[in-house]
This record gives structure tokens, sequence and C-alpha cells, in this order.
């Protein structure tokens, strides 16, 4: 049997039956809190920040349209929530980012230097300004579609290529300026 | 192509989405282009790296938090589930409900007078315990476990340290959703001194947009004058979320030509 689509559940918890809202968590709380942890780089604040996505898709239900994609309509969402915690904590983002980077390195891997470099380019992630890092973000991880960014981020494809071709250049150098390694 | 080009095709390539055209025009200008050839081997590098990090899993904890808040969000737009189960069995007809009352009533008399009282003083010892390990619930450093401290709270009879504690959360405590939960387990005790002005306290503080709007629908609905005016005075506030004040705004219009009709009439 098919599955329900996304937007035919959406529509249902729009028509009132909020327990579909259930199955939508279900399908895609894993992958906005994946976004929501890279772009704070904190465990617990993701976390929240996909409690408080949920909740307000449940109050914000009605402005979901008979044509609306949910995935791009819940990340819009998603995306304010995550731009809204991070001018909240803009003064005190950087200490707790260390913290972070601590308990994010608690299983070790295979070979001590994946774990040195999975942190390190964690840590690099954290330092790019908050515009560079969420396009890096949706392109790298979350979107295949340059049109899907574009829309969410309200701007051309071209500047999506653009920003996220700068933001891997300046990823690049501070993971290197991080490394302790030398420019090719 | 030129130099220019690079890199956005390099990026398309890296995401896949390069045309066959595209790709041999790329292939080709990297071939014959040192510094572009490098700049791209470079790209592709970083790009890989951030590929190889671990995929990061929420904690179970998050499931049930949104379960719950789900559960209250539900239980505050239906009748309550023992209303339910009680118009599931009691008889539509009101000369069989009067009998199966009086019928009731009797049999919670004899129940009554069947109990010995020692019970009595164990069952209120116990009922003490509950409370004080409900209290320590409300207190705990998990907020897991406070949320369920909050469920217990709305369950129970609302003695004034329950619904001090529970005001205590919706003030201080440094997550939404206990919070959220505390303001739908005291809807039901907005008569109780002191909740109406600890919620509109609350209100004030614009860090939680959310938890803003689920004050300023507890305080409407109790229907209380000050309390309506403390909602109406937080739209003098500067920085209030935007979807609040359109909240805000939209109910306190509501509520306003309800009671021009009701003045009317």
């Amino acid at each position: 049997m098919k599955d329900t689509t996304d937007s035919e559940l959406m529509r249902q918890v729009r028509g009132g039956r909020t327990a579909a809202l259930a199955t939508l968590f279900e399908r895609h709380h894993a992958r906005l809190y994946r976004y929501c942890l890279r772009m704070t780089g904190q465990r617990s604040a993701a976390e929240d920040l996909v409690q408080d996505t949920f909740m307000k898709m449940l109050k914000y239900k009605a402005t979901f349209r008979d044509d609306s994609e949910l995935v791009p309509w819940m990340f819009g969402i998603g995306r304010n929530a995550c731009l809204a915690h991070l001018r909240r904590t803009a003064d005190d983002r950087h200490p707790k980012h260390q913290q972070d980077v601590e308990t994010l390195s608690q299983e070790p891997a295979e070979d001590p230097r994946d774990d040195d470099q999975h942190e390190i380019v964690r840590r690099a992630l954290q330092a790019l300004p908050v515009e560079r890092r969420e396009v890096l973000v949706l392109s790298r991880y979350e979107f295949k579609s340059y049109e899907e960014i574009a829309a969410l981020l309200d701007c051309s494809v071209g500047a999506v290529k653009v920003r996220a071709h700068r933001a891997l250049k300046q990823l690049r150098e501070i993971y290197l300026d991080l490394a302790g390694e030398v420019p090719a | 192509m030129n130099c220019d080009e690079t890199p956005a095709l390099v990026i398309d390539r890296l995401k896949g989405v390069c045309s066959p055209a595209d790709e041999q025009r790329l292939t080709a200008h990297l071939e014959g282009c040192v510094a572009c050839r490098t700049e791209a081997a470079a790209t592709e590098a970083i790009w890989q790296r951030l590929g190889a990090a671990e995929v990061e899993v929420p904690s179970a904890r998050l499931r049930a938090r949104f379960h719950t808040a789900l559960a209250a969000h539900e239980a505050k737009a239906s009748q309550p589930w023992s209303e339910r189960l009680l118009a599931s069995f009691w008889p539509q007809q009101p000369a069989l409900a009067a009998s199966f009352a009086v019928a009731l009533l009797l049999a919670g008399v004899l129940a009554g007078r069947l109990l010995p009282s020692p019970v009595d003083a164990e069952v209120a010892a116990l009922r003490d315990e509950v409370r004080t390990v409900g209290l320590a619930l409300l207190d705990h450093q998990s907020a897991a476990e406070r949320l369920l401290g909050v469920e217990w709270a709305g369950r129970t009879t609302q003695a004034p340290e329950v619904v001090n504690a529970l005001l205590e959360r919706v003030q201080y405590d440094s997550n939404l959703s206990v919070r959220l939960a505390a303001v739908e387990a005291l809807r039901a005790q907005m008569a109780q001194p002191g909740v109406s002005a600890g919620l509109a306290s609350a209100l004030g503080r614009p860090e939680a947009p959310l938890l803003q709007v689920a004050l300023a629908d507890a305080l409407l609905a109790s229907g209380d004058s000050m309390a309506i005016d403390a909602v109406r005075a937080v739209l003098d506030t500067d920085e209030l979320d935007p979807a609040v004040r359109e909240y805000v705004e939209t109910a306190l219009m509501g509520l306003d030509a309800a009671n021009r009709q009701d003045t009317e009439a």
C-alpha cells in the first residue's frame, strides 16, 4: 500500500486531524534535528528547535496551502526558529559551542584521526558566519536541488552557487588553520 | 569557458547535478588550467570532509517531549477523556440516568462504611508520599522528568504548593516544552489565588513567543478582567514578536466583539 504523502498528511493536520503530525514527526524530525544541530552546534538547542518547529507547524497549519510541499515549508519554519535562536545567543555562542564540541566527542571512531578530523570540521563549520554556514549546510546535507535552496533563502540559483563556493573556500581556510595544515 | 565559471561548475559536479556538456567543458578547462585544478581539488577535499562527519541522531527524549506536547494540544482542543468515558456508558434517558445515579450513590455510601479507617490513614500517607515525589519531579534536573512532574500535577488535586511549583516552571524553566505543559496544567486552576497574576507576569517576557501565545490564550480564556487587561498591556511592549502581536490582537478583537454582542442582547 502506498504511504500517504507528506503534503496529504499536513493537509489532514490543517483539517483538524492533529495526530497526523506524529507521522510527519517520525518521518522528518531526525533530518530537521541534524540541520538545527549543524546550525547551532548544540544538541539541546537543536532538540528544542525541532520541538518548537513542529509545534509551530501546528500553530501555523493554515498557512500550508494545497500546492505547498511539506519539506521546504517545514524547513522555512525551522530555519526561522534557528536564526532567531542564533540571534538571541549571539553574545555567548562561542563558549556554548566549545562546551558542545566536548560533548559531541563521546563515541570514539575506529581511527582516532577520524575523531580529530570530524571535530575540526565541526569547529570550522561553527566558526563560519551564519549566512555562509547556512548555505553550506543546506547544499551539502539537506537539499539536492539549488532551486529549493534558492526558494528557501529567497535568492537566485546563481547566488546560492556563489555563496556556497565562498562558504566552502572560507571553511577550507578555517579548517586548515584549525588543523595546523599549510594550504596547497 | 573561463576561470570565472569554474567554481559554480565544480559545486555542480560535487552535488552531482552537472550536465554532461558542462562536465566535459569543466574537465577540459581543468586539464589546461593549473590554478583552477588546484582550487577544484581543494574544494572537493573540504566537501568530502564535510560529508564524512558521522550522522547525529536525536535522543529518545525528543520524541517523548513531542508526543507530550502533541497530547497536551489535543487535550486542549477536545473534550477531557474522563467526560468522554462517562458519556460512553451513562444512560441517555433521564429516568435511567437518575436510577443509575442513585445506585452509584448507594454503592458509594456502602463502600465508605465498609472501608476501615486505618486504610484511610495509609491512603493519606501514600498520597503525601506521591505528592512529595511529584514535587521532586517538577524540580528534577532532566526536562523529561520535569515534564512527567507537570503531567502528574495536571492530574492531581491542586494543593497550593503544587500550583506554586507549576507557576515556577512557567516562569523559570529552561525548557520551553516544560513551560508550555505547565501553562496547560494551570488552565484548569485559573480560579485559584495567584494563578492569573503568575501567568500574567510571565507574559511580558519576550524570549519565547510560543509561550506568550499559550499564556495569552489561557489568560483570555479565564474571562477574568485583570487577566484580560494584562494581555492588553503586552501589546504595549516594543519587542513583542509580530506573530504574538497578531495573535493577541485577533483574540482581543474576537473577545470585544463577543462582549458587544452580549451587551446589545
